[in-house]
């Protein structure tokens, strides 16, 4: 009887070990649905892109690699680069449902500026999209910048220089130039500016957008939302079965694989953690994975569910055998559950760690075992908040990708980017890989990006007070809040002070659109509103804020550096500068302690981004777009995202109507 | 400075949201009258009132009762809010002893009738996957089309692929009876209700067949029947002829395939005849693709809602379509076709030839309700681009034609034809080499001679005043233009 249990156990050993998740890429057997390729040049690529969706299946079986790639075919192609990584482009797209970009409706009109694409045909939704996408990117008609004129020409073959400008985004270049040179420098594309793209050469590109977007070199030290640092492994198996199973099974091994079973399934009920607890209480050997999915259970206290991940981790170590992953899983497991709990106990990460430290006699520092319980601990660290401690327990894990990531990461957090820098040109050894090399580039960009801070601040600054400083303008705007969504226009006065908005809306309740309008007095902190229904008018005190993207608003630019760690990037794309503003929800939830708001306190704020759109030449702000998502105590949810272009426009006098003064005076 | 940040207005008008919606709990009576209640009130264009509404309830309600002789019944007139009525409903239901469904569908009908708008309606889910098939240009049935002569009903077209065509049934058919009642002389509307059923139901149709001599049976099955929605065909000529039935989800695809087979074709012609005639409508989305393959850019319409907003709409990305184009029109083009028509009148691309158009210048939306019926709601009201009014008020031709044939000849004719050959063959009117529908004959042998349709006449001889009966005698100078070959009568004259 003993015997078998010690086969058993070290029979789980090897396969364990096999169940470790492999790479599967590169040399399965892909299904291609073309002739013409199998000896060419790009087949790999042009393998990848096709599976990936990047390009149509042919009606002849022929990819035709060699033939020039048209316009309209590599916007297409775009479109679906846009639309695959649509999730990682968000900070600087603000969008997250562009496929439903160029719909018509009440509110957007949009169409391409050519008169050579018409909207009947394959092209058109796709360009028009990638179009509106660009928009967003670049600035206000951003394709025309690459391709001016009335005509498109979507025939015509596309240059090497034109495909690169167009995947300026991509390569984190600050300008076209620079798109050129980064597409080259990567060897992405060799030639000249003026040379046609084959179909060969597209697929190239768009392998290596994929690649480096799959291997976070977009922006890669952003954490837009406040999710992704600290950074932890990313786990594919999450239901192993911590032992080897053959055709002999007891009873008990057959209650176990069901529980397991269940667990993976999601059908999972109160017999599944019965039979669990039931094995616990027995001599059952696979005491790992016994805790382990006890640890699973959603109808226990989260402390059960913590002593349970705990008594998976002290089986481990019982079992005295180093599985680095399955270590990694158990501290992940860990994690994950005071993760869950922390709103409930602000101590948890200080008491998991001091508990944590406990098992570290138990491995040895350098291995893989220990890089994969550090980096956890590393994690908790900086969930914990104390910067220094954080840095210095990444610097125990040793030297791996993610410890590096962390470490720059959290460097930049502290403004300590010449650090940064040094940790990033210290970390050759890491790894020789591709994605290692495109992780690091990302990363330097954005550490060039960040030294340049202080310019682009100051930049920004100076167009917003050039800005304000000038006389009348008109603005257009569109927006989205909550479920409502506004089209509008408004004339600002700026010698008296005054702004008259009219436009309309859309209910969600409602079928048909309502107009509204209203006058703001300045000088007198109020807003004249016009309620179209009742035939009236009403008075609203403007000196308080409802919200607080309208306190931040109000906000200088250096208030927000220094106050709100405000980040910027800056990009120019032909005519345009463009200079995006990301604002960390933790530091807007802290300041919100001194803010004053009439709907109460923001207690998370998952984004707060800001596009500036900027014409190089009279260095005029042009358009503003936003997104701002907002939580607030009283558990009101706030999505506002819109956009706004401004026209300036010579002596606009408003005055505000007489009757409405009188009508609302009457009222007080 | 001011930086207008407009969310002070944004979150007033959050405050207006939370009225008191009618939720849709459990057992809650009447649920869809109170949803068409809140969704006529709120939205309708004509502003309809809560008292206007109830009344118009409780008439109805209160007529059908009567009806079904379970006496008279007594409404207070003091009841005018929703509320009032709803406990009314109930009362009435359980002292009649009647069926909620019915007394549901009767309430939101009385309330429709008050409207003065047949273009809102009620639907149940039956009803409303019937009228979206027919926007579509499906329906069941057997698969042939007919026409009445001589008050028979005379099978005109069997279409491909049909129940019809696989049973045996062919054109010229006279049909006699279905499931052995009596079709002989009756209406196209009686005809349909003995002929129409559910899909995948059988029926015996018994037919004569003229060329045999014989009298038939068939035993055909109802089938879902799509058919096409633009048919086209050039004129003898350089002029080409499309017809559109209906702005369905396959029409500006189909539209656009059959414009390019004429215009861009070996033999591309130099003007257009659009037949927009009896065509009632359908898609708004599908009028402006239509009208992208006309124009380049350009305004399509204004859509006015109840609150006085308006909202222009706009044709972007077109292709502008170079070559004359005459749209026919009668009293049957309707809505979308109307639309379509003032667009392209608007922006001097073509000219309407025919008779005065229907007058539905609005557009509805279907809005699901809760237990699985619908409501078709007349949101808006659309001008064209040059705000020309058309709700209730229709387009007025160019060219003022009445007679059907006529309008071709004349339409043909203002795009520069001179060479005309018009041939009655089979119940159908050819002109120019393509066939034309007809209810009533062109030609008429009588043992006076031989008559055809007075405005035809007219039109063919150029002459203006209005013709006082409806057939004329062809005078002998006419005659020696007129050939007469195994029933077939062609009619060749040239303009001078």
């Amino acid at each position: 009887m003993q015997k078998r249990k010690m086969w058993k156990a070290t029979a789980g050993l090897l396969l364990c070990a096999l169940l470790a998740p492999q790479s599967t890429y590169a040399e399965e057997e892909v299904y291609i649905p073309f002739t013409d390729i199998w000896s060419h040049w790009a087949k790999k690529s042009i393998f990848r892109t096709v599976e990936e969706g990047m390009f149509a299946e042919s009606k002849d079986g022929h990819f035709y690699p060699d033939r020039l790639m048209t316009r309209a075919e590599y916007l297409v192609l775009l479109d679906r680069l846009f639309l695959r990584n649509q999730q990682q482009l968000q900070p600087l797209s603000l969008l997250s449902e562009s496929f439903l970009l160029g719909r018509e409706d009440d509110f957007e009109n949009p169409s391409l500026p050519y008169t050579d694409v018409n909207r009947l045909t394959w092209m058109y939704r796709p360009i028009l999209r990638a179009s509106l996408f660009m928009e967003t990117l670049y600035g206000p008609d951003a394709l025309h910048q690459v391709f001016p004129g009335k005509e498109l020409q979507p025939a015509k073959p596309i240059t090497k220089g034109e495909a690169a400008r167009l995947l300026q985004v991509f390569v984190g270049a600050k300008d076209n130039a620079e798109a050129w040179q980064e597409i080259t420098t990567r060897s992405w594309l060799n030639g000249k500016e003026t040379d046609p793209l084959t179909r060969a050469e597209s697929a190239v590109l768009a392998d290596q957008v994929i690649s480096l977007v799959d291997a976070d070199g977009l922006l890669p030290t952003l954490d837009v939302d406040g999710t992704k640092y600290p950074l932890v492994p990313d786990i594919r198996e999450l239901f192993p079965l911590f032992a080897t199973y053959t055709e002999w099974k007891t009873a008990d091994d057959d209650a176990y694989l069901q529980a397991v079973e269940a667990i993976r399934n999601r059908a999972d009920d109160e017999k599944t953690y019965e039979t669990l607890t039931r094995l616990s209480q027995t001599d059952y050997p696979n005491k790992v994975g016994i805790y382990y999915y006890l640890s699973w259970n959603p109808n226990t206290p989260l402390e059960d569910n913590l002593t349970n991940a705990f008594s998976a981790l002290d089986a481990y170590f019982a079992d005295r055998i180093v599985l680095p992953d399955t270590m990694r899983l158990l501290v992940a497991n860990i994690y994950d559950i005071i993760l869950q709990m922390q709103s409930e106990d602000k101590e948890i990460f200080e008491k998991t760690l001091d508990r944590l430290h406990q098992y570290e006699s138990k491995m040895k520092k350098g291995t893989k075992e220990w890089e994969a319980f550090s980096i956890y601990l590393a994690a908790m660290e900086a969930n914990r908040g104390d910067l220094s401690r954080t840095i210095a327990a990444y610097r125990e894990v040793g030297e791996t990708s993610e410890s590096l990531r962390n470490i720059v990461y959290y460097l930049i957090s502290q403004e300590r980017i010449e650090e940064a820098e040094q940790e990033l040109n210290a970390s050759a050894g890491i790894s020789n890989s591709p994605e290692f090399q495109t992780l690091k580039r990302g990363i330097l960009q954005d550490l060039t990006q960040l030294k340049d801070q202080d310019s682009i601040a100051n930049h920004l600054t100076f167009v917003l007070g050039h800005f304000q400083q000038q006389q009348d303008y008109r603005v257009e705007g569109t927006a989205a809040l909550n479920g409502f969504r506004f089209k509008y226009w408004q004339d600002i006065d700026q010698d008296r002070q005054v702004a008259h908005t009219t436009g309309y809306y859309q209910s969600p309740r409602d079928l048909v659109l309502q107009k509204m309008e209203s006058y703001v007095d300045a000088a007198e902190n109020v807003e004249y509103i016009h309620h179209f229904d009742e035939q009236s008018w009403s008075l609203s005190q403007t000196n308080s804020n409802d919200y607080m993207h309208e306190w931040i608003e109000k906000q200088s630019i250096r208030t927000r550096v220094h106050e709100l760690q405000a980040r910027y990037e800056m990009q120019s794309f032909g005519s345009y500068d463009i200079i995006t503003e990301w604002i960390p929800g933790d530091a807007i939830v802290e300041k919100a302690g001194t803010v004053s708001l009439e709907n109460g306190r923001v207690v998370n704020v998952p984004l707060f981004i800001n596009k500036y759109y900027i014409d190089r030449v009279t260095d005029q702000l042009i358009a503003h777009q936003w997104r701002y998502e907002e939580i607030y105590d009283s558990r009101q949810y706030v999505s506002y995202i819109g956009k706004e272009s401004y026209t300036p426009n010579q002596a606009i006098s408003i005055y505000i109507p007489e009757e409405v003064r009188k009508e609302v005076n009457n009222k007080r | 400075m001011i930086k207008i940040i407009l969310t002070s207005m944004l979150a007033g008008s959050l405050l207006f949201s939370s009225q008191a919606g009618i939720a849709a709990e459990n057992d809650v009576p009447y649920v869809e009258v109170g949803e068409v209640f809140q969704l006529l009130e709120e939205n309708h264009v004509n502003k309809p009132t809560e008292p206007q509404l109830v009344t118009g309830a409780l008439n109805q309600v209160g007529q059908e009762i009567q009806k079904l002789n379970k006496g008279k019944v007594q409404t207070d007139p003091e009841d005018d809010t929703l509320p009032e009525l709803i406990g009314q409903l109930q009362e009435w239901e359980q002292a009649y002893l009647l069926d909620e469904t019915d007394v549901n569908r009767w309430a939101i009908n009385g309330m429709l009738s008050t409207l003065e708008d047949p273009h809102t309606v009620f639907f149940t889910k039956e009803e409303l996957q019937r009228f979206e098939a027919n926007v579509n240009n499906e329906y069941v049935g057997f698969g042939f089309r007919m026409r009445i002569q001589d008050a028979q009903l005379i099978i005109r077209e069997v279409f491909p692929n049909s129940p019809a065509e696989t049973a045996g049934l062919q054109p010229g058919d006279h049909l006699i009876a279905a499931d052995g009642k009596d079709l002989k002389g009756k209406s196209f509307e009686d005809a349909y209700t003995l002929l129409q059923g559910k899909e995948g139901t059988e029926a015996v149709l018994t037919i004569f067949r003229p060329k045999e001599n014989a009298t038939k049976e068939f035993k055909v099955k109802r089938a879902v029947l799509s058919i096409p929605e633009v048919v086209s065909k050039p004129f003898q000529g350089d002029i080409g002829y499309i017809r559109l039935d209906t702005f369905g989800a396959e029409a500006a695809q189909e539209f656009q395939r059959h414009l390019y087979a004429l215009s861009k074709g070996s033999k591309p012609v130099k003007g257009l005849v659009f037949d927009l005639r009896d065509n009632g409508g359908g898609y708004l989305g599908a009028a402006q693709d239509i009208a992208s393959l006309f124009m380049e850019d350009g305004l399509l319409t204004y859509m006015q809602d109840r609150n006085g907003v308006e909202i222009a709409r706009w044709v972007h990305n077109g292709e502008e379509i170079h070559i004359p184009v005459k749209i026919l029109v009668n009293e049957g083009t309707a809505s979308a076709s109307e639309l379509l028509s003032g667009a392209l009148r608007d922006h001097g691309i073509a000219t309407l030839v025919g008779t005065k158009t229907y007058g539905k210048g609005s557009a509805q939306q279907v809005i699901d309700l809760e237990e699985g019926d619908a409501l078709k709601i007349t949101l808006h009201q659309y001008l064209t681009p040059n705000r020309t009014v058309v709700n209730h008020v229709g387009l007025t031709p160019d060219l003022e034609v009445k007679d059907d044939i006529a309008q071709v000849i004349e339409a043909l004719r203002s795009l520069g034809v001179k060479h005309f050959e018009v041939k009655e063959a089979d119940g159908d009117v050819l002109i120019n080499g393509v066939p034309f529908v007809v209810t009533h004959p062109l030609f008429k042998a009588t043992p006076q001679g031989l008559m055809m349709r007075a405005e035809v006449f007219k039109s063919v001889m150029k002459q203006s005043e209005q013709a006082n009966t409806d057939y004329v005698l062809i005078p002998s100078a006419v005659q020696s233009k007129i050939v007469q070959n195994s029933g077939e009568i062609t009619l060749t004259f040239t303009d001078s």
